[in-house]
């Protein structure tokens, strides 16, 4: 791989002109016989010294005696010292120093030595990554950098993430980081195979984003896919079973707790008396009741469901031309019954050389899936359990509480089909040519489309559509993008300092549409939604349709003097067409300076420091928070009718538009060090940074009387500051036992720093509150009255600040001392954790490997709305089933929670609601065994592995869930074991 | 080298024409350019002035309250249940500035004066426009004219300080304040104005639906009784009467249509001066409302009982016409049939129980037996809600007995109130002999003897019969000085839901100002009188 990457790219070279017969020459070859570039040739004791060309070939410009010591290093290798000798011809064997390769990383348009890196860019270990069994890449991102925060939005088949890099920076626009895949900005990520992956990388400040400019604000992931090598065939196959299955903290009622909550709330209701179970229950639930045959909604819905997975990849080439593909088959059922993922993407990434200035390829890559949905949440667990699921005969009952509103959720499942099937197709066809020494064009073109359909049926006995006579409708949708990008790439290599400019010209287009017909009235429901030609009734359709274009230009030099000190400027001017007629074009420079100290002559003999670079930049990206058209003063359709006609009509919305939009600035100063001492034991980096986001897009309220809700304007200001840290100690090192611990930390304060600008009577600034947004407080805040106990008696409520509260009302903090609860004594409490990381070992000992993942997030808060929805629960009315909490009663003076009572919600319930969503979590637990060489050989084989992972398989925190990322109502995330081979031959 | 020049030939093909590559055209709505500056575009946004009129009687929020606010702010009606029962009774949490209330006041405001920022967008338009044919740009001009007029004038009439705007709102001036409410002179003259524009150029006639000379001179009829104008308002109040394109309907059941005579139900026949036009089907025909179901009692939940069209159909059971608007019309009135239906008859045989107690002792119902239960004490409750009058003028009569959403015609004005426009402006001249002139074919077709030497008061009575759940009687009210007095006497029953008539204060006669809407307004913008 790392060959690969060198032969396509120009790096500094230093050579040498002068010619001298007397001059010992040499050749540096790495351990396979591959030429080895830039490997730093010294007289020892002197400053004097070449560096190898690109063929590996040397010739020294000084002359040396027999007794010289010549040393050779190159970063990724171990250090030799030769003895000249009577050597005229030096051929030398670079050994792999195996704890620090001297990476190859993608930096976006182009590569750079990981060791020359100046900007801030997280380096995924893509290998631990890949263990985690999903399609949904960003989870594979989880812990894996320092200043990523995944969090999970749908842990359904096919599911996914939302990624949010060193804060939240944007209110109205996304914070998803812009994904760049093989040199393509990509908006979904989740369709590729990751068994093609190779590497990812993170572009974390403003210096290394600013290649992508006005779309870099959020961040830039950059994801690279396998290609062909050019030794023997290779074939590979990779496969995984496994089971899913729930997890959880906490316990609802069973029907006889239910029960006791149901009575507790009719006595509350009925002066502390309670009342006979025959007016408390209808006859069903005291049936059940007496009966004991408790229904267990969580049983019933939620079931263990496997997943598997198959990787086929194909590799191989000749000296000219090189190919990689594959082929790979996913298939997951859901936990929750009815929903699965079934998943076949195929790609070919080609290279072929034509001569040694003119190369070209091309990737392809296709997808097919198909998607199942069932249910987006689980609010049916919260039936009582006092329910009949079957009747007599087994069959599913229609009412299971006997209320002819509430459907059976099985009734429902059965009733009901919801699929949606989606292709994509990515085609980029590359070609690079050197039009003079040093000086290479390269032209990168793709194309991508994705479509998808979907049909979605309730049939005429289906909760939410007997009413209707049924339900169908049909969506299609697509999305087609183009994007060209021209690349001009120069080295200039001096003695000692080299020049790298890159300049790039791109083009890009972006289409979207969808379209979605409902129709009602079924006859029959024999065709399900593909029926839907006989529906007798038409619903109004919808059509969505946009364009998005960006034209945009790139120039980036780097300099290097001495291989010691680094600088890069970086420019980017992007015209994009949702921004403003008025502020079409952007421009986003950076900045940023690196020190490779341990080359420094005063360090470099200090054995301890293997690795000491500071680095410091500073630059602006941009934010296109904007919606297309949203500039333009838009009409959107106001029909009437007249005489029974229909007339077109077209009104502007309640939104006034703003010709004078633009881009959200988000300028970073970033501060890093990169480390590795004692001969790598102990390597890792840290960063410290500072991002301020101006003109930050607001959605201001009008005045009412304008006729118009809200402008959106560029008047704010938000900032993030953070820290984060990765550290990797490489414990032990040895061919048959090898052990290393990784870990990862970030810590990001976000703070509003203006608003509208507009100040009160006293100067302050004004905060938002409609909103929820105030100036020294994060975007993500939940403001809520402080949960602060139960009133235990009378005793306690007399002469309080709360007069009018009851014995097992919930007591909240008068936090502002007034004596009375207002508006005013609400708090703000932070969403966000305080700090988040991870902790992952690795151990090697002869074929078996032992992978193991710690995750935590601590101080982050959220409101769990099932100890406070009435729909989901928590209002301990006696209606519904909920979380199983211990609440006041009487006889129990110490709950916790309030009393229940039937005809009343809780005041201030959702106070109580606020809780603690830190956690810690057993990621990935994940065993290997290689089998032995021999065995494998005898198999005609170079490796097999088996392996097992386990994810998720223990979890502490607080926050009752099935999950602490995620409500209890939303499709649960559980935990899974795998088991998987791998063999190559 | 050949090579070269491709690449650089392929380039600057790909760096050309990048003048126009940004230029952003919208694929699913239009440009406000087309909107402004096309005849047709001018005339597809007169279609939008009616639907934002339209949008007012939206079943969101809170199964339409927000237009129902004045339908039963007034002395005629039960105010039983509902959130719209907590308006009615003038309750605290309606009636104050920042409470729940103020969110549907909030809503009135903004909707109002989003008519009038789009008309004046409209008119600024239709101004500049060329090669648009006269006589359409006068029709645009006459329309966006009267609905800013009329919006300005329920504005008024509802919040008293309010402001005239005649400049659309633009991106630059959108965040200007203003920090004064406009004089009742200043209003009414613009009001006058733009009416006397739209009666130059509207028809007499038009489509159903459509804004017309005849309505643009009843509302400057109306608004010339605010002005005390007696002579206006009666010219062209007999202007509207006297044209010949419109007449009093002879069957009362053909005003709003009737369970027995559902066709009528789209309320566009000869008396209406405006109707909101609504329809079930494709888009832009219609917007669900809720206004209907408000007032048809909870007749379903008599055991034997279901709902059913002859009965007015579906009700929610949150308010019904009080003992007092019972007790104006005589036992004969005509409008009694019409307009209510008073009688409930067991439909549901299945059900219907053996024995029924009732005030007249215990009965022994049958199917098409009139329900009757006992009307006082614990029963008071039910009674009322269950039994209470339907109101028929707001039925859809397309929905099914149990359907609840509507998007039936809403009968807006009709002649029967200019009648009493002209009526009452004959009075105050003293012309008493005219008055009653224009009160005798209401009440010759009530099948009632007219009153002789009007009265404001016999007015205001006649208002009630005629016109009550019609949305104008909160305004007569406001408008004579009498809101105060009526409801404290009248509004609910003595026995029931009569909390008005404790709640009600004299500053009640203006809506309170949202302090959502005062807080965006400039400093110093005064909150009503006594708020």
């Amino acid at each position: 791989m790392y060959k690969y990457l060198f032969s396509l790219i120009l790096l500094i070279t230093l050579s040498s002109n002068l010619l001298s017969q007397n001059k010992l020459k040499g050749m540096v070859n790495d351990s396979k016989g591959e030429a080895l570039s830039f490997v730093a040739i010294q007289l020892k004791g002197t400053s004097k010294g070449v560096v190898s060309d690109l063929d590996g070939k040397f010739e020294l410009e000084f002359d040396v005696h027999k007794n010289d010591i010549l040393v050779f290093s190159s970063i990724g290798y171990k250090s030799q010292e030769i003895v000249v000798g009577e050597n005229k011809y030096l051929h030398v064997i670079m050994l792999d120093d195996a704890k620090l390769l001297d990476e190859v990383v993608v930096v976006g348009y182009g590569v750079q030595k990981k060791s020359d890196i100046t900007g801030s860019v997280s380096i995924v270990k893509v290998e631990d990554a890949k263990r985690v069994p999903t399609t949904n890449i960003a989870e594979i991102l989880r812990g894996k950098s320092s200043g990523v925060k995944v969090t999970l939005d749908d842990p359904s088949p096919g599911g996914s993430s939302s990624i949010v890099l060193r804060g939240r920076s944007s209110l109205l626009g996304g914070s998803s980081p812009l994904f760049v895949v093989d040199g393509v900005a990509t908006e979904n990520i989740n369709g590729i195979n990751t068994e093609d992956v190779v590497s990812i990388e993170v572009l974390k400040d403003a210096s290394s984003q600013a290649i992508y400019g006005a779309r870099a604000g959020n961040g830039v992931i950059l994801i690279t896919t396998r290609r062909g090598e050019s030794d023997k065939f290779k074939v590979s196959y990779h496969g995984y079973r496994g089971v899913q299955s729930l997890t959880k903290n906490f316990n609802l009622y069973n029907g006889k707790e239910w029960a006791d909550l149901r009575r507790e709330a009719y006595r509350s209701d009925n002066n502390d008396e309670y009342e006979p179970d025959d007016y408390v229950f209808t006859p069903l639930q005291l049936e059940v009741l007496n009966s004991g045959k408790y229904v267990d909604w969580e049983d019933e819905t939620i079931n263990d469901a496997t997943q598997q997975n198959h990787s086929l990849t194909l590799s191989g080439g000749s000296e000219k031309t090189k190919i990689y593909t594959s082929l790979s088959y996913f298939d997951q059922a859901g936990i929750i019954e009815g929903s699965s993922y079934k998943r076949g993407t195929a790609r070919i990434n080609l290279d072929h050389k034509v001569s040694s200035r003119f190369s070209f390829g091309g990737n392809i890559h296709l997808l097919t899936d198909k998607k199942n949905i069932r249910s987006g949440g689980l609010n049916f667990i919260t039936l009582p359990p006092l329910s009949k699921v079957r009747d007599e005969e087994g069959n599913i009952s229609r009412f299971p509480t006997g209320d002819p509103n509430t459907v059976n959720p099985l009734w429902n499942i059965k009733e009901s089909l919801n699929e949606v099937f989606a292709n994509e197709y990515q085609f980029t066809l590359f070609g690079e040519y050197e039009l003079f020494k040093n000086f290479k064009y390269k032209i990168n073109t793709n194309i991508s489309r994705n479509d998808y359909h979907g049909g979605a049926y309730e049939s005429r006995v289906h909760g939410s559509a007997f009413a209707t006579n049924g339900r169908a409708s049909l969506v299609s949708g697509n999305r087609s993008s183009y994007l060209i990008e021209n690349i001009f790439n120069y080295n200039l290599n001096f003695k000692d300092n080299g020049l790298n400019f890159t300049f790039v010209q791109a083009a890009e287009e972006i289409k979207k549409s969808n379209f979605k017909t409902t129709a009602t009235e079924f006859p029959n429901d024999q065709l399900g939604y593909n029926g839907i030609e006989s529906a007798a009734e038409i619903l109004p359709v919808s059509r969505f349709a946009q364009k998005r274009r960006l034209l945009s230009f790139m120039g980036r030099v780097r300099y290097n003097l001495k291989n010691r000190y680094l600088i890069t400027l970086t420019g980017r001017r992007d015209g994009s067409s949702v921004f403003a007629k008025n502020n079409k074009w952007a421009f986003f420079p950076a900045f940023a300076f690196a020190w490779k100290a341990h080359l420094e002559p005063w360090l470099e003999n200090i054995d301890a420091i293997n690795e000491l670079k500071f680095r410091f930049s500073y630059g602006s990206v941009g934010n296109q928070a904007i919606r297309p058209y949203q500039t333009l003063g838009l009409a959107s359709a106001e029909n009437y009718i007249f005489g029974g006609v229909v007339y077109g009509g077209y009104q502007p919305g309640t939104q006034l538009f703003n010709p004078n939009l633009k881009w959200e600035t988000s300028t970073t100063t970033n501060i890093g060090l990169d480390f590795g001492l004692f001969n790598n034991f102990l390597v890792g980096n840290i960063e410290i940074y500072d991002k301020q986001t101006t003109d930050l897009l607001i959605d201001r309220s009008t005045p009412q009387g304008t006729g118009y809700t809200s402008l959106i304007s560029n008047i704010g200001r938000v900032q993030n500051r953070g820290v984060e840290l990765g550290i990797t100690a490489n414990v032990f090192g040895s061919k048959s036992f090898n052990w290393s611990i990784s870990s990862s930390f970030s810590k990001n304060k976000n703070e509003i720093k203006e608003l509208f600008g507009e100040v009160d009577s006293l100067g302050n600034l004004l905060d938002d509150i409609s909103k929820n947004r105030f100036i020294g407080e994060p975007i993500n805040i939940i403001y809520q009255y402080e949960y602060d106990g139960i009133w235990k008696n009378e005793k306690e409520i007399e002469g309080s600040y709360m007069p009018d509260a009851r014995p097992g009302d919930i007591r909240v903090k008068d936090v502002n001392g007034d004596g009375e609860i207002t508006a005013d004594d609400r708090v703000i409490f932070h969403k966000d954790p305080d700090w988040f990381g991870s902790l992952s070992t690795n151990i090697g000992f002869k074929g078996l490997e032992l992978y193991i993942d710690m995750y935590m997030v601590q101080g982050a808060i959220r409101t769990n709305n099932y100890l406070a929805g009435f729909n989901e629960g928590g209002t301990l009315q006696g209606v519904l089933n909920g979380i199983k909490v211990d609440y006041w009663t009487p006889e129990n003076p110490e709950g916790t929670f309030p009393r229940p009572r039937r005809n009343e919600t809780p005041s201030y319930i959702w106070a109580a609601a606020v809780s603690d969503a830190s956690y810690i979590r057993l990621r990935t637990f994940s065993l290997a065994y290689h089998l032995p060489k021999t065995w494998v050989s005898k198999m005609k084989l170079s490796n097999v592995t088996i392996y097992g992972t386990g994810s998720n398989l223990w979890t502490k925190t607080d926050f009752l869930s099935y999950s602490p990322e995620l409500n209890v109502g939303s499709y649960p995330d559980g935990k899974s074991f795998v088991f998987g081979i791998k063999i190559t031959n | 080298m050949k090579v070269l020049k491709y690449l650089i030939v392929g380039l600057f093909l790909t760096l050309g024409s990048c003048d126009n590559y940004l230029d952003e055209e919208p694929l699913t709505d239009v440009s406000i350019d087309y909107l402004y500056n096309t005849p047709d575009g001018l005339e597809a946004g007169v279609v939008g002035l009616y639907n934002f009129n339209r949008d007012i009687y939206h079943i969101w929020p809170n199964e339409s309250s927000k237009p129902l606010w004045t339908y039963v702010q007034n002395d005629l009606v039960v105010p039983a249940a509902g959130y719209i029962s907590i308006i009615g009774q003038f309750g605290k949490s309606a009636m104050k500035p920042d409470q729940y209330g103020s969110l549907f006041l909030k809503l009135l405001w903004q909707d109002y004066y989003r008519i009038i920022d789009r008309s004046n967008a409209l008119i600024k338009a239709a101004e500049a426009i060329e090669g648009m044919k006269e006589e359409d740009r006068l029709q645009v001009l006459a329309v966006s004219r009267y609905f800013r007029a009329h919006s300005l004038f329920t504005l008024y009439r509802l919040f008293n300080n309010v402001y005239i705007k005649t400049e659309p709102t633009t991106p630059e001036n959108v965040f200007d304040k203003v920090s004064k409410p406009s004089t009742k002179e200043e209003i009414f003259k613009a009001i006058d104005e733009d009416l006397e524009f739209a009666i130059k150029n509207l028809p007499w006639t038009d489509t159903p639906g459509r804004v017309t000379q005849a309505l643009a001179r009843h509302i400057r009829a109306k608004a010339a009784l605010w002005e005390e104008d007696w002579a206006a308002a009666a010219e062209n109040a007999e202007a509207v009467i006297n044209n010949g394109n419109y007449w009093l309907e002879t069957d009362l059941k053909n005003i709003f249509g009737h369970p027995s005579n559902p066709d009528a139900g789209d309320r566009n026949g000869p008396e209406s001066l405006f109707t909101i036009q609504n329809e079930e089907g494709s888009a832009g025909a219609g917007v669900p409302n809720f206004i209907g179901v408000n007032f048809v009692p909870r007749y379903d939940k008599i055991p034997g009982m279901k709902f059913a069209s002859e009965f007015g159909g579906r009700g929610f059971g949150f308010i019904f016409p009080n003992k007092y608007l019972m007790g104006l019309y005589e036992s004969y009135d005509k409008r009694l049939d019409a307009y209510y239906n008073r009688k409930y008859y067991y439909n549901d045989p299945e059900n219907i129980p053996d024995s029924v107690l009732t005030d007249d002792g215990w009965v022994y119902p049958k199917e098409g037996d009139e329900v009757k239960i006992v009307t006082s004490g614990s029963n008071t409750s039910a009674y009322y809600r269950e039994l209470s009058p339907a109101v028929l003028k707001l039925i859809d009569y397309t929905l099914g007995p149990n359907e609840a959403v509507s998007r039936g015609n809403i009968l807006v004005y009709r002649l029967a109130e200019t009648y009493l426009v002209a009526a009452e402006a004959y009075m105050r001249m003293g012309n008493l002999g005219k008055a009653q002139e224009f009160i005798v074919p209401l009440t010759d077709r009530a099948g009632v003897p007219p009153p002789f030497n009007v009265t404001i008061n016999d007015i205001m009575q006649e208002h009630a019969r005629e016109l009550a759940f019609e949305g104008h009687r909160f305004f007569f009210l406001k408008r004579i000085g009498k809101l105060l007095s009526q409801v404290q006497n009248f509004s609910g029953n003595a026995d029931y839901k009569n909390e008005a008539r404790g709640n009600i204060k004299p500053h009640y006669v203006n809506m309170p100002i949202p302090q959502s809407v005062l807080e965006l307004l400039g400093e110093g913008y005064p909150q009503n009188e006594g708020y």
